[in-house]
Parts: C-alpha cells; structure tokens; sequence
C-alpha cells in the first residue's frame, strides 16, 4: 500500500495537522509511508525522518498512491486547490478537516470534523486525499533529540526514491493561496467545491486552474457525473475515450480506469456507484443537507 | 603481654564439635549463597546503560566520615538518627568482636585474654546494649506517636531485620550470660550485661551443668539466627547495610539542582524506557535505598497532595529490576512522574546520596522519547521551540517591560563585560518583570557597564531538560553559547536562579558537535580564545555592592523580611548566605526576618487543597505559625 503525508511547517514548527498527517501515514503505512515536503521546508524534513517516515521532496505530481494524507500547513503553503487536483488526478475522493483515516475492508473509513462539534464517518473507496484537521488527536511527540538525530545523521544524505509518476499531470498553486483564516473558516464542503472549481466561494475568483480544454471540459464532466446531471459511465467512457487521442497524460489517465473496470469483470455502474446518487438539491431534508463530503459508497453503508 | 593468660575465656568451650563443625559449615554457605547473590544483582546493576559522557563521579571517601562515621545527615531526624547510631555503632563493635573471637579461635594469634579480654568483654557487652536500644528505639518509632513516624516504611521485611537483629542481640548476652553462670568467675564482672544476666540465671537456680546445657542450646540458637542473618544481607531492605556505603562513595559531586550530562549510546537516544536504560549506579542506588522516607517527608508535592512519594519511585526501580522484564513496563505511573517539581529536595535528604530526582527526570526523558509527553509539555516544548520561550509569546516582545527604562541593548558582535542575562520569567511573567525593572534602576544608578541581548536572548531550555526534552535543551544550550561567543561574553549576570544553574552548571557538558544543532541563523564565531563566562546571581552581585559601600538598603529599615531561599539557588547551588547579607545592609536594629525553614531546607511553599489539614510549610514536623519571627 501507498501511503503519503504531504506535510509543511509554518517557517518555525509543524501545525498540528500536520504533525498529525505524518503520525497517520506511519500507522496506516505498514512501514512504508512517506512524507513529501517542500523543498525549501528542512523543517518539515527532519520532523518526518524523526517520526520514522522516508522522505521525498515535493515536486507538484505523484504517482499512484492509495492514500495522500496532507497537513493544513501543506495545504496553507499548496492552496486547496492542490489537493483537490491531485484527488482528480488519482480519480480519488477528497475529504477536508479529517480527524482520522483507517482502512476498511474496501478502502477507508474517514472521520471527518463537520462543524459545530459534530462529525461524520465516512466509508471511501478508492484512493483517498486527506486533508488533516488541526483538531485532529494528538500525535505521539517526537522528541528534539531525534530531531536532532536526523539532522545531524542524515545531513547530506540523499532522499528517498521520489514517487512522482512520470505521466501525471503537474499541480501547483496558480495563483497565491486564500488567506489561511479564509480557508480554515469555510466548510469542509465548501472547501472541497472551491478546490474543484465549483462554488461561489471568495477565493474562487483568484483560484484559476489551467489546462487544456479537453482536461478542462473532462473536470467538469467528472464533477457533472459526480452530481448526478449527466448518466454516468458511458458519457464518462466516452468522454475518456474522445481525449484518448489528446497527449495530455491526465486524459489518458482518466481513459484507462473505466478499461481498467471492464478488465476486472466490474460494470461500470459498479465502478461508479457514487456517480448514481441523486444531485442534492434546495428541498432535502435538513440530515440529507448535513451530510458532507458526501459517502462515496451507498446510502446504507453511510453511518452517521 | 596482655597480664594473666587465665583470664579468658575457652572459645566454643562448651559447644559439641558436631554444632561448631554445622557452624561453620552453615555460615560459610550463608556467605557464599550472599556473595553469590550480591554477585548477580550486580550483574544486573552492570547490566545498565553506560553514558558515553566522562564520568562525573569520583568516588568521595570523604562523604563517609560526615555521612557514616558522624551520621550527620541522619541526625537531622534526632530519633531517627540517633536510633541508627546506637544500632548501626554497636553492630559494628560486636562484628569486631566477632572477628577477635574468630582471630584467636582460628588462627595461631593468642591476644585474648587477661585485660585486653576484659577491656574488649566490656566493649563488646556496650556495643550489644547500643545496638538492642537502637532498635528498641526504631520499634517505639513504629508504634508511637514521635515526630517522624508518618514517613515510616511499614513492610514486613523491615519489620523482620529489626526483629533478626534485635534476637540475634538477646540469644548473643544470654550466651554470654549462661556460659558465665556455669562457674561465674569474678574477672567476667567486665561483661557488665553477662555477668548481671548470669547473676540473674542463679539466682533462678540455673547453674553448673545445667547452665552449660542452657548455653549450647542458646549457642546453637544464636549461631543459628547469625547464619541466617548472613544469607538475607543482599534481600531487599537488609542490602543497605552493604550497598548504602558504596552509594556514598559514588554519589554525584554535582550540585544539587545540576542535572548529569547525558550522552546516551548512539544507537539509543537519551531516557530510561525499561529499568536497563538506568545507569549501573542508577540501579545500585535503588537497592542502596533505606527506605527511611526522608524523600517523602520533604517532597512538595507529596505534601500538596500529588501522587508522587520519591521513596516509591526509587522502590518501583528495585522491583522493576527484580523482575528483570516482568511486569508492567511502565513500572511508575504517568501522574507520579509528572507531579514532581525538580525541587531536588529529595536528593538533599537523602542520608544514602540516592539521585531520586535524576531519576526522575530520566523516566520523563524516555517518555519524551517514546512520543508520551503531556499535552502541556508538549505545548512548552513546541513554544521554546519555535517562540524561544516556553510562555508562547512573540520573542521580539522580550524587551517590551523595559519601556521608560534606559537599557543597554548589545549591537550584533559588540563585546560584553558584563551581561544581564534577563530570562524569560524576567522577560514574560509581571513578578520577574519586577525585578527586572528593579534590577536595570539598580545597575543604571551605579553606573555599571552593562548590556542586554533584547531578541537575541532565548530560553536556556531549563524547563524543557526538567521536563525531559534533552534535545531541544541541547539545541536551546548550543544556540545561547553561540551568542555567548559572538559577544564574548565574560561575566553573565542572572536573577533567575533557573538560567543560573543551566548556564552554571550545565552548559559546560555541551559538546564540539552540538554546535550543529544550534541552528543555521546562529551566530558563527571561529575566534579563538573564549571561555564561557563567570555566571553571578543578582544577589551576589548586590551583596558585593553593599559590601563595597556602593550600596544601602535603608528603606529596609523597620520591616519584616521573608527570605525565600529559591530551590535552584539555596538548596540546589549553596547560594544562601548572599540575600541575607543584601537583607542585612542599613540599620539593621528594628529588621527581623521570617525563614520558615533552615535554608537549604526550605520546601515549597504550596497551598495544599482545601480539604487538606496540613499547613503550608512545617519546620520539625510542627504546625508552623504564619510568621516566624527571627531577630
Ligand atoms: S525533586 Fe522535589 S518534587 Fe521532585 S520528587 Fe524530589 S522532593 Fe519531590
Ligand atoms: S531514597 Fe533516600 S531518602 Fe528516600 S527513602 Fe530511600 S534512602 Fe530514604
């Protein structure tokens, strides 16, 4: 299993998100979890070598992984916008504000803060991208001293094999990040819109995501099939299928996960169960609004 | 040589070959099973980790003259103390007797008899009677009502060695007492305590073979408690008598407060995890405990109602190494470790030179080691950290007490003679800033050259190696010597008596590659040529000014003082004489001081919760008045 922290300080200490993201990815990473931190950020570095993790600069793409657990403080210095890509890229689940992450028999089981001292669970299947709360329980300390280990031990010594995919699309803030209040005081799921381009929210107007237009309308098929407004796998299929020709490494990405269903006996409503629920609308009822982000599994798998 | 040869005694005289032969027999196994005993727990004990730091434990053969020979340390409880006197003083006259017995019996050595006998019958029979009213005395500490009796340790092999000790001292007089009454000769009146037990056995009828009949029976019986006596000196409480004095010797020759270098084994970081990580003196130490409970009578937060009792920390370590890995890892519990307030209170009491709250400290250290650091440690850590103080507040606010008040900040290089070292209670916390203020008024009014570092002073990481951060300490040390260095600093003067002992005491363990840790903006000073520099308390650094006339304390006059000697300073570094020399300056005719305590044993001062009865601080055990008035 592939597990990522993607983790960053804030110049002088790690928030607590962070330094919790990097405690997930250690224990739900069987040993082989890695932390990702910017490269200017030797802070980060050395606290994740301290906490037993391999460390891998960031360098804006990834590879396959089956969970990127991220840090508020990566994503302050990233913008949600870069996690949200990276979901879209992984054809992964983003969740915002996240307690805790542990695996289930078919994925992930997310706790999530909802606000308002409430909290959902949430089942995921798929890779997922989580976004850590700095509310999330207290990792275990670790020490100055092996801090202090890992810098002096591991000073000049090379990173750990970067697991950056050579075909994946590159993300990156484009424009400066919101304002770090802005974003903690949104909503996980208003986070989670603006990070895929589709809320009102303020920072929307200075979050632009650049693209090829096929890369573009194919977001924006994701996010209409996601919501129900367009019937799912076979326009997602034949969206893939249209782009296929495109050199864009992203659409081929897209375009190779229903084949890949298909290869594996699955339908491709069974790939896409999530995509079968229908669009939240004005009129539901006040616990169906209360979901959020909404379970990708079906309703009677959703705890609440 | 020594008069008549016939007066003397004949050695094992009346005792059947087969019960001398089963003696020594017997007590040469006791020895040997002991030795052996010895032998493994010490294999254990090295079985420690060893520090890679130089040893800072000379051995000290000197402390066993106060500690042993006068009973200094054991005296300040007078029951107690004079209870082990007479105990500990008349066991070692009768194992000199013992060994002149053997000497004479065993060996072609002929010395005992005619007034040498007599002179060391008498001796021998004193030495008895001091060791029976020692522990007569220990016993009515444990069922009366005397002043230190809340401390006792009420387990039953304490119970058993008073009771060994106490028979093996009645069987001994009425050996001496029957053998005597078989023929009672008049040179035996020097055995003042035989000759009245044998005069008392006559006069019951007990004489002639009859008597001779009752001392093998009582020889046997007294061999017999002597051998087992032998063989249960390495269990538990009976080992003190063995290890208490090799403790002495290495005790640490650190002040009180200064806490060892640490400098654990690379492949292992700094902490006690499991009781193998304790030092082998450490673990000797432990089993050199008396369980007197000094350490317990004088912990501040014992008597504020923590969990934390010293005495069991150290006897949670015993156990744990008698269970050698069994049993719970975390053999002292969270709230007991993190109760203690590094007073070093403890280690001051202790007549044996037990290191409790090293320990102490040491067990925190593997807690932070191992990630379970309370939150609010946790919080410090982070804020001395990234704030360089452990309050949390901006660093650049260091200064922001000093508005109005003309302070000499140092330029980045600029030498310093003198630097008031203002630290972060004096900085952050409104009594030290008090102080501070107090303190610039003082320096500007004399004229004295000084500077202060403003921004580029941090936290001496004091709390964060308390608190068993030993790395973000070093880091903290390494980045202040650093600008200690680029200023060239030669005297550093301090109020707080925390940056005193750190700076003091603790920052000369620092080594060459600590330098690396002390941070990528810290200063780089390749000169040569530096030392690190004096480190005064403010207090002496006064008390010299009024010496030198330079200063008055007039406004002292007609006051009620109350000195509250600081742990780190009074108990910790022997500073104690300094305020009160400050406080003493003017007229003195109308000054009185409160001192609750003795100095280097004032405690504390806790208010403990509501539902408690105890006082805030007692002197002696006593209920103590809220104002003693000393002229
Ligand atoms: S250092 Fe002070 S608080 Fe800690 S155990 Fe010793 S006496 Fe108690
Ligand atoms: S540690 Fe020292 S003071 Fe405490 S009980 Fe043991 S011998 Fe007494």
């Amino acid at each position: 299993m592939r597990v990522l922290a993607l983790i960053a300080s804030d110049g002088n200490r790690l928030p607590r998100g962070d330094r919790a993201a990097a405690a997930l990815a250690l224990a739900v990473g069987e040993g082989s979890a890695t932390a990702l931190h910017l490269p200017d950020d030797l802070e980060a570095a050395v606290y994740a070598r301290a906490a037993g993790l391999a460390t891998a600069p960031w360098a804006g793409r990834l590879a396959a992984f089956d969970a990127l657990l991220a840090g508020p403080g990566a994503v302050d210095r990233l913008g949600d916008v870069a996690v949200g890509g990276l979901a879209e890229e992984a054809c992964g689940s983003l969740a915002f504000d996240v307690l805790s992450a542990t695996r289930s028999t078919d994925g992930w089981l997310v706790e999530a803060d909802a606000g308002r001292g409430a909290r959902v669970e949430i089942a995921v299947t798929g890779p997922l991208v989580a976004v850590l709360s700095n509310d999330a329980p207290r990792p275990p300390y670790v020490s100055h001293w092996r801090r202090r280990a890992a810098r002096i031990h591991d000073r000049g010594r090379s990173d750990a094999a970067v697991p950056h995919g050579d075909g994946a699309a590159a993300w990156g803030p484009i424009v400066a990040r919101p304002p770090r209040q802005a974003s903690e005081t949104a909503t996980a799921e208003s986070r989670t819109n603006a990070a895929f381009g589709i809320a009102e929210s303020p920072s929307l107007d200075s979050a632009v995501v650049t693209g090829t237009a096929a890369e573009c309308a194919r977001i924006l098929l994701r996010y209409l099939i996601d919501q129900g407004f367009v019937a799912s796998a076979a326009t997602m299929e034949a969206t893939a299928e249209s782009t296929a020709a495109d050199t864009n490494p992203l659409a081929a990405r897209s375009a190779a996960a229903p084949a890949a269903a298909r290869a594996v006996g699955a339908s491709p409503g069974e790939l896409t169960a999530a995509q079968a629920r229908a669009p939240r609308t004005s009129g539901d009822t006040p616990s169906r609004r209360g979901r959020r982000p909404r379970p990708l599994v079906p309703a009677s798998a959703e705890r609440q | 040589m020594f008069g008549d040869e016939g007066v003397t005694r004949e050695i094992m005289g009346n005792v059947p070959g087969w019960l001398a032969a089963a003696f020594y027999a017997t007590a040469l196994a006791a020895l040997g099973w002991a030795a052996w005993l010895f032998w493994r727990r010490l294999a254990l004990h090295r079985s420690g980790r060893q520090s890679c730091a130089p040893p800072d434990r000379r051995p000290q053969w000197t402390s066993l003259w106060g500690y042993l020979a006068l009973h200094c340390q054991l005296r300040r409880d007078p029951w107690a103390g004079w209870a082990h006197l007479l105990a500990f003083y008349g066991l070692v006259i009768l194992f000199i007797g013992t060994c002149l017995v053997f000497l004479e019996h065993d060996t072609p050595l002929h010395f005992y008899y005619g007034r040498f006998y007599q002179i060391a019958s008498l001796v021998i029979d004193l030495g008895g009677v001091a060791m029976l009213a020692g522990l007569a005395m220990f016993a009515c500490r444990r069922t009366l009502p005397i002043a230190g009796a809340e401390r006792i340790y009420r387990h039953w092999h304490v119970v058993a060695l008073l009771a060994l000790l106490g028979a093996i001292g009645v069987t001994g007089f009425f050996v001496e007492a029957a053998r005597i009454a078989v023929d009672m000769p008049e040179f035996e009146k020097f055995s003042a305590v035989g000759y009245s037990g044998a005069g008392l056995l006559r006069a019951l009828g007990v004489a002639g073979q009859q008597a001779a009949a009752w001392h093998r029976v009582a020889w046997g019986l007294h061999a017999g408690l002597c051998v087992a006596f032998f063989a249960l000196l390495p269990w538990k409480f009976f080992a003190h008598m063995a290890l208490a004095p090799v403790s002495l010797v290495l005790r640490r020759r650190r002040p009180v407060a200064a806490l060892a270098a640490v400098e654990p084994p690379p492949e292992s970081g700094p902490g006690v995890v499991r009781w193998s990580n304790f030092s082998p003196l450490d673990l000797l130490q432990s089993d050199a405990c008396t369980t007197c409970g000094r350490c317990n009578a004088v912990c501040p937060a014992s008597a504020a109602g923590r969990p934390l009792r010293p005495r069991d920390v150290v006897l949670s370590i015993r156990d744990a190494i008698d269970r050698n890995g069994a049993g719970p890892s975390r053999f002292v519990a969270d709230d007991v470790l993190w109760s203690c307030t590094t007073c070093g209170a403890c280690n001051h009491a202790c007549p044996v030179g037990i290191d409790v709250y090293d320990k102490i400290v040491d067990l925190r250290r593997g807690r932070v080691e191992t990630g379970a650091a309370p939150a609010a440690a946790e919080d410090a850590f982070e804020s001395i950290a990234a704030e360089f103080n452990p309050y949390g507040r901006a660093n650049a606010d260091r200064l922001a007490w000093a508005q109005g008040l003309d302070v000499p900040v140092a330029a980045p290089g600029e030498p310093i003679e003198l630097l008031y070292w203002i630290g972060c209670s004096g900085a952050f916390s409104p009594e030290g800033q008090a102080v501070a203020r107090a303190m610039i008024k003082i320096l500007n009014r004399l004229g004295v050259d000084y500077r202060v570092l403003g921004a580029a002073e941090r936290c001496t990481g004091d709390p964060a190696r308390r608190m068993g951060e030993e790395g973000l300490f070093r880091q903290c040390a390494a980045r202040n010597m650093a600008t200690l260095r680029e200023h060239r600093v030669q005297r550093l003067l301090t109020h707080c008596p925390h940056c005193f002992n750190a700076v003091a005491n603790e920052y000369g363990d620092l080594r060459e590659s600590d330098s690396a840790i002390a941070g990528d903006d810290a200063p780089r000073d390749p000169r040569p040529g530096w030392s690190p520099p004096a480190v005064i308390h403010h207090t002496e650094f006064l008390a010299a000014e009024v010496a030198a006339g330079r200063l008055g304390a007039a406004g002292l006059a007609d006051q009620t003082l109350t000195i509250h000697d600081p742990c780190y300073l009074g108990r910790g570094n022997g500073r104690i004489a300094a305020p009160r020399s400050v406080a003493s300056a003017g007229p003195t005719a109308s000054r009185t001081f409160a001192t609750p305590r003795p100095a280097r044993q004032a405690r504390q001062w806790w208010r403990p919760p509501a539902r408690s009865a105890r006082p805030c601080w007692t002197e002696r055990g006593k209920r103590a008045p809220a104002t003693v008035r000393r002229g």
